[in-house]
């Protein structure tokens, strides 16, 4: 009795080999390792200094009395099996609001949240990328304004499998008072090892 | 003058006087003539007064003397010896001299009195001592007679020439079934109509053909479900030699068990039900096979569009025959049959006849039975498949999973035999059998999964099998004792051990791994609720002549013993008939009937995994009570017409409460049904020519059947129209001989449809878990599906040969192309427009929700040709 | 020759063009009761926006409304339910007779019920199964519901239970978060109440599900007595223990978002509510049930495989099935628990 997947030919599989491969490649756990800012070096938490690296200036924590916060940020891609599949993408973004009508009890003028996406895989391996209209905020509607917070959002994967997600924002500069809009983009980075587990 | 008067007077009553004279007297005077002496016994009756002999010999007078009455007389020299006229008996079997096949039902006359033989053969008639003329006749057979002198009991067997010009008129003499039979309701299908009648596909079928008769339904154009008389498919008793068959069917109804070519005789009985048959309320039908020949061998074999058959039999030795007969289906055209029915896949049947009888002496007859039909089902799949997971931490595996699985329901009967017929001097007749019947349906599905997962190696194997077995072994023991013509006494006792396993069931796996057994489990194995029943059942029935009155009288009583509780069941049972004139005929009769098994529908439709079910202490045995009256008329020779009402009230039927578990164990299934009552009543025209070269008949049945379930779970305890109640039919069968190289058979069906429940309303309705919305059914059975009526014609080519015949048989079923409902279902219309995977249905043309009916023909024109060859 | 031909045929339908429709179930410990009504055509069900619904308890009209809304959805269904909520006030105890008026502009419809007998409130106690690896979170609590039973008449009943979950906040004195809008003072708050479906296995239990040890796993999913319906038939002695199992966790594992600061209390409750029902409410419940049991795709039923499901009705002058059900009801208090910091209960509860 021969074996099963001995005759391969007979099985028939349900993408192309190129779309397996870019599965493979991009499905897994992420962490955030750097939000890439052009508008400049800030100071949004009051500290009086201003960093390009928005991550270093996002994550004091302190105002926002969330107990799960710290500093590893993750999302994940799941893989799909089919070209009909959809991977449904959460990515967790940092932006910034600015409603001048709001009143505000305290200084803090961004928050975290996430991105919705949904992404297909194509017989060429291409990924294809809808992103949703639908969004959460935590931060009250009242506070947001009228206006979107982030704009333009974009989600891609460059050449070394990172996942880039970039959405225009306008963040507060705690040393002027103002807003500073710009484009930030997400860096991350898979952590999944991919090792098959022994048997 | 008075004087003159007087003696006028006198002369003639002495002349009155002188002519008439006793007995006693005459024989003094001739012993005074003749100078001869009288002796006989004191106990002889010599009274009675006879007219004087006036003859010139002695043997003249004697034979005037004694005209008429019951005294022999014998001379010897000198002296006349006197006794009384004994009866003597003659008795045997009529027989087919081409085949040697005994016949049932040939009359054997002797002047006003009369017999026909019974179900072997078999006749017995008393006739007073003396010079008798017999007249033997048969349909489709020369008649015979013969002259014989009877002085004591003999045995006479007679063989009769076929001749197929003789039809029913010229047969003078009762028959078992119709006008001349004392009971009604019984119905005799001649072996010329079960092999000619077309038939689905050009395969003449006994069952089908009893289709044909008036006051028996079908479920569906294609099925051969009956119901008759407005009783349900399992309330027919099919008897196959006298030995119960409990599932009559292959292929969905389509064929029945009963190759054409093995069958003798069939009779169907619709009321008036002899006391000697019991066990089912709505219908017997009395299959007798034949013996075999005893000529020489003899067979045909016929090669069709669907089947293949054989059957040859022939003598073995001088004192045996033999008689086999096969069937099977062409493997091959299942496909055409069963891409519409929503088969895929192989099917196929066979079934197998046997039968040998042997003459142990001229009393003793010995018969040994066997049957076996299976039908299988199998549906193989092999898949190949691919499938892609990821672990934790997202590394891909591939797994090739190569799947086979086996699906296969096989179903059959298997019926043998041993009887034993024996004649206690000329009178008395007996026959015991012991017999075996048994049912089995069986269900199996083997899985194998054989997977390469990233490299790892694991077989799973599965293997589900569900079984279902009814089995009965029979000892039974009937006579018939004929005391004198007029009278026929039958009685008889028989005893049933019946076992039935309605849900045996086994589920094992067997795992692998890289070759080693991890798993090698029974999981489930339950060999089914063992139920056994014991059935015990006598009877007696007497068939009384008192001159234009025939009465049936009998009383069979049964005792049924199951699940810890004993059914006694008191049957009283009674035909009468009156010859009013001639020609005109009236019978009534009344009947009551017991049934201690049931069979639980899967479907609308029969279906072989339905289960055979005993009474149990729960549910008790169902009755009927029928009473029933006909009048017929046979002025106008070679027609005869009748007419006949029915009643019939039922109890303890089953009704299903609503949704038919599958595969539920047999302690569910008490829960599903509810029991109830129903009653049916009609009437049923018959109008037949039985002469001539055009021969047929047309008959209307007007019926009307329903049902309750008082206990409120089904329609709300309401009466509610049965699925078959199907108001009118029509049947018409015809056939024409145009010579003896060419006839012709055409058939023609009506009935209005059967019912089901379809919804008028939309509503809705709260469950346990919420809203629903839900369609709204007013009552059970509240709408007739569309009615059915289809033409068959066939014609048959015969050429005689050398030895034996070929025929060509060419048939049209269906020939209109009727759109006959084979499968109804109802729906809602949820979507507007057409539908993307049923494209065929534009449902543009019906507002949305409106609740549509779907009327699915699977039948439609179908021609076939078929080729037998006789030898 | 053979090919199988469909004719769409379309059946006159009988009865009326327009009927009320009415459905009911009214519970006694209840107080706002709602009767659903909607107008039952030939091809479609509409929205009975006009109608009046009276209820008359013991002969007494206790209760009139003329306001509605729409009813909740089917489940699993995206389509807008026809089937409007007619909500009043009223007070029915076990042993009333209840009738239901529904009139409207051209039709009237009625239905008469008589509440059962309210049944002895059953006792219930718990054991704690240990699971077999060890993992606390994994055990099992087998309650055991002692139910004595009416004599002298049938009875028809269901089991039915729920759970309600409650957790307090308590805000520290001294914090303030204004972002929140609060500022501690060591007072509690309610962040969650809620009553909600539980799902209890009921295979151990031999008198509700007298195949679920014996039947092979596939075949025990389409014959477990689901919603716990029993009749008196089959009590002896006049009582019965009913035994019903759940995962401890699925009761008491809660995770709301939560401060690091607060203090959390969480309290859980089962309820095990005994319901007597009418004869025809019990049919109702199980036909419908069994309907989903065929093998036949539910949407499309076909007459073939099943019987079709004349369901029963009390409303005269209009169709469906109003009914009222005595219901005895025991709180189980599972326990309850403190934790700092988070909002994440778990078993066990100590």
């Amino acid at each position: 009795m021969a074996a099963a997947g001995c005759e391969k030919e007979k099985y028939v599989k349900p993408m192309s080999d190129a779309a397996y491969e870019t599965v493979d490649r991009i499905c897994g756990d992420y962490r955030l390792m750097y939000i890439d800012w052009t508008g400049g070096p800030v100071d949004l938490d009051g500290d009086g200094v201003a960093q390009e690296s928005l991550l270093e200036e996002c994550f004091a924590g302190k105002h926002l009395g969330r107990s799960v916060y710290d500093n590893t940020v993750t999302c994940t891609v799941k893989p799909v099996l089919s070209y009909k599949t959809t991977s449904y993408l959460q990515v967790p973004f940092f932006y910034g609001f600015n409603n001048p009508d709001a009143e505000y009890l305290f200084p803090c003028y961004y928050s975290l949240d996430t991105v919705f996406g949904e992404m297909q895989v194509l017989e060429d391996g291409s990924i294809d990328v809808q992103i949703s209209d639908y969004h959460t905020y935590s931060v009250s509607l009242d506070m947001l304004g009228d206006e979107d917070p982030i704009q333009d959002i974009a989600i891609t994967w460059d050449s070394d499998g990172d996942l880039l997600v970039a959405g225009t924002t306008t963040f507060r500069d705690e040393r002027t008072g103002k807003p500073v809009s710009g484009r930030a983009t997400h860096r991350y980075h898979c952590v999944s090892t991919k090792e098959k587990k022994k048997r | 003058m008075k004087r003159v008067i007087m003696t006028a007077v006198l002369l003639l009553v002495g002349a009155a006087l002188w002519a008439q004279t006793t007995l006693k007297s005459g024989m003094a005077a001739l012993e005074k003539k003749y100078g001869v002496r009288f002796v006989y016994e004191a106990s002889l009756p010599l009274n009675g007064r006879v007219e004087t002999p006036d003859g010139t010999t002695l043997e003249e007078c004697l034979e005037q003397l004694f005209a008429g009455s019951e005294i022999r007389y014998e001379i010897k020299g000198k002296y006349v010896v006197l006794r009384k006229v004994r009866k003597v008996t003659i008795s045997g079997h009529v027989m087919d001299a081409s085949s040697g096949e005994t016949l049932i039902g040939a009359g054997v006359f002797s002047g006003n009195i009369g017999t026909v033989t019974n179900s072997y053969g078999f006749y017995s008639l008393t006739v007073p001592e003396g010079d008798i003329d017999l007249t033997v006749s048969y349909i489709g057979f020369s008649q015979k007679q013969l002259r014989l002198r009877m002085e004591k009991d003999r045995t006479q067997d007679f063989s009769l020439v076929p001749d197929a010009r003789i039809r029913a008129a010229e047969v003078t003499g009762w028959k078992e079934t119709g006008i001349g039979a004392t009971g009604l309701g019984a119905l005799e299908i001649p072996q010329s109509v079960i092999k000619r009648a077309p038939m689905i596909l050009g395969e003449a079928d006994v069952l089908k053909s009893l289709q044909l008769l008036p006051g028996v339904q079908t479920g569906s154009s294609g099925s051969s479900g009956m119901y008759v008389r407005g009783g349900g498919p399992d309330e027919n008793l099919l008897l196959l030699d006298g030995i119960p068959v409990y599932n009559g069917e292959h292929l969905l109804g389509l064929f029945s068990v009963f190759a054409p070519d093995a069958v003798k005789k069939v009779t169907l009985y619709k009321s008036s039900f002899p006391a000697r048959y019991g066990g089912r309320t709505s219908s017997i039908v009395d299959v007798r096979m034949n013996d075999g020949n005893t000529e020489g061998i003899h067979g045909s074999f016929t090669i069709g569009l669907l089947t293949e058959k054989a059957h040859v039999e022939g003598p073995i030795g001088k004192k045996s025959t033999f008689s086999l007969t096969g069937r099977v289906l062409h493997t091959g055209l299942v496909e055409l049959i069963g891409r519409p029915l929503g088969l895929s896949a192989n099917y196929f049947f066979y079934d197998v006849h046997a039968k040998v009888s042997h003459r142990l002496g001229d009393r003793d007859r010995l018969f040994v039975d066997f049957y076996r039909g299976t039908d299988s089902f199998r549906n193989d799949s092999h898949e190949y498949r691919y499938g892609r997971y990821y672990d934790t931490n997202y590394a891909p595996y591939e797994k090739y999973i190569d799947e086979m699985s086996q699906f296969r329901i096989r179903w059959g009967n298997t019926v043998a035999g041993l009887r034993w017929n024996h004649v206690f001097g000329g009178q008395l007749f007996s026959n015991t059998t012991l017999s075996w019947s048994s049912y089995k349906s069986n269900l199996k599905a083997v899985g194998e999964e054989n997977v390469d997962d990233d490299g790892f190696h694991t077989l799973s194997q599965s293997d589900f099998q569900f079984f279902a077995t009814i089995g009965d072994a029979t000892l039974r023991t009937d006579f018939e004792y004929t005391p004198s013509p007029d009278q026929t006494v039958r009685f008889g006792a028989g005893v049933t051990r019946h076992v039935f396993i309605p849900d045996g069931m086994s589920l094992s796996f067997r795992d692998e791994e890289e070759g080693k057994v991890v798993r090698d489990t029974l999981m489930h194995r339950s060999d089914g609720t063992y139920m056994p029943g014991w059935e015990a059942s006598v009877y007696v029935e007497d068939e009384i002549t008192l001159g234009s009155l025939s009465l049936n009288p009998g009383v069979h009583f049964d005792l049924f013993a199951a699940s810890g509780k004993t059914y006694p069941s008191f049957q009283p049972r009674l035909s009468a008939r009156w010859a009013v004139t001639d020609s005109w005929t009236l019978k009534a009769g009344y009947s009551r009937m017991a049934q201690y098994v049931h069979r639980l529908p899967f479907a609308r439709v029969s279906l072989p995994v339905d289960t055979w079910v005993p009474v149990t202490d729960k549910i008790p045995p169902q009755e009927s009570d029928q009473w029933s009256t006909g009048v017929y008329y046979t002025g106008v020779p070679g027609w005869s017409m009748s007419m006949e009402l029915y009643y019939k009230d039922l109890r303890n039927v089953l009704e299903f409460r609503n949704n038919r578990l599958v595969f539920s164990g047999a302690d569910q299934w008490e829960q599903t049904v509810a029991t109830g009552v129903g009653r049916a009543y009609g009437a049923e025209w018959l109008v037949e020519k039985t002469t001539g070269s055009l021969t047929g008949w047309l008959s209307y049945t007007l019926s009307k059947s329903e049902r309750r379930v008082p206990d409120g779970t089904v329609n709300n305890g309401e009466w509610f129209p049965y699925v078959n109640d199907r108001r009118h039919k029509i049947s018409f069968y015809a056939d024409y001989v145009l010579s003896e190289r060419i006839d012709f058979s055409a058939t023609w069906q009506f009935a209005t449809g059967d019912r089901m429940s379809v919804p008028t309303h939309h509503s809705f309705t709260i469950g346990e878990d919420g809203l629903h919305d839900q369609l709204y059914i007013p009552s059970r059975n509240n709408w007739t599906v569309p009615s059915t009526h289809r033409l068959d014609v066939s014609v048959n080519f015969r050429k005689k040969l050398a030895r034996g015949e070929r025929v060509w048989n060419v048939g049209i079923y269906n020939l209109y192309a009727a759109r006959n409902p084979d499968f109804m279902s109802y729906g809602e219309n949820r979507y507007l427009g057409v539908r993307d995977d049923e494209p065929q249905y534009d449902y543009n043309q019906i507002p949305e929700g409106k609740i549509y009916v779907l009327k699915s023909s699977v039948f439609s024109v179908l021609p076939s040709v078929s080729y037998t060859r006789t030898f | 020759m053979l090919a199988s031909c469909e004719t769409l045929l379309l059946p006159d339908p009988t009865g009326p063009e327009r009927q009320i429709a009415l459905q009911a179930r009214l519970m006694t410990t209840d107080t706002l009761h709602t009767v659903y009504a909607a107008y039952s055509e030939h091809d479609s069900l509409e929205q009975a926006e006009d109608l009046t619904i009276a209820c008359y308890v013991n002969g007494e009209c206790v209760a009139v409304t003329s306001e509605s809304v729409v009813g909740e959805t089917e489940k699993y269904s995206d389509k807008k339910a026809q089937w409007r909520a007619y909500t009043f006030r009223a007070d029915i105890h076990p042993g009333d007779s209840v009738r239901i008026e529904a009139t409207s502009p051209t039709e009237r419809a009625t239905a008469s019920v008589k509440a059962p007998d309210a049944v002895p409130v059953p006792e219930v106690s718990m054991d704690v199964i240990p699971s077999e690896d060890g993992e606390s979170y994994l055990d099992r609590l087998r309650f055991r519901i002692h139910v004595e039973d009416q004599p002298g008449k049938r009875n028809w009943y269901r089991l039915s239970t729920s759970m309600r979950r409650v957790v307090n906040e308590r805000h520290p004195a001294g914090v303030v978060y204004p972002y929140y809008g609060w500022t501690g003072d060591d007072s509690w708050h309610c962040v969650y109440d809620r009553t909600e479906d539980i799902s209890m296995s009921n295979a151990t239990d031999v008198f509700l599900n007298p195949d679920g040890r014996t039947v092979d796993k596939w075949t025990k999913d389409y014959l477990a007595n689901e919603y716990n319906f029993f009749t008196d038939e089959l009590i002896e002695d006049g009582a019965v223990d009913l035994t019903l199992e759940t995962l401890a966790d699925s009761i008491c594992h809660l995770l709301l978002s939560s401060y690091s600061v607060c203090t959390y209390h969480g309290s859980f409750y089962v309820y095990f509510d005994l319901q007597n029902l009418s004869r025809e409410d019990y049919l109702n419940s199980r036909m419908q049930e069994m309907k989903y049991l065929s093998l036949t795709d539910v949407e499309f039923v076909d007459g073939l495989f099943s019987e079709d499901l004349v369901l029963p009705d009390n409303v005269k002058g209009g169709i469906g099935l109003i009914t009222v059900r005595s219901v005895s009801r025991v709180v189980f208090m599972l326990g309850e628990k403190y934790n700092e910091g988070q909002a994440d209960f778990g078993w066990p509860l100590d």
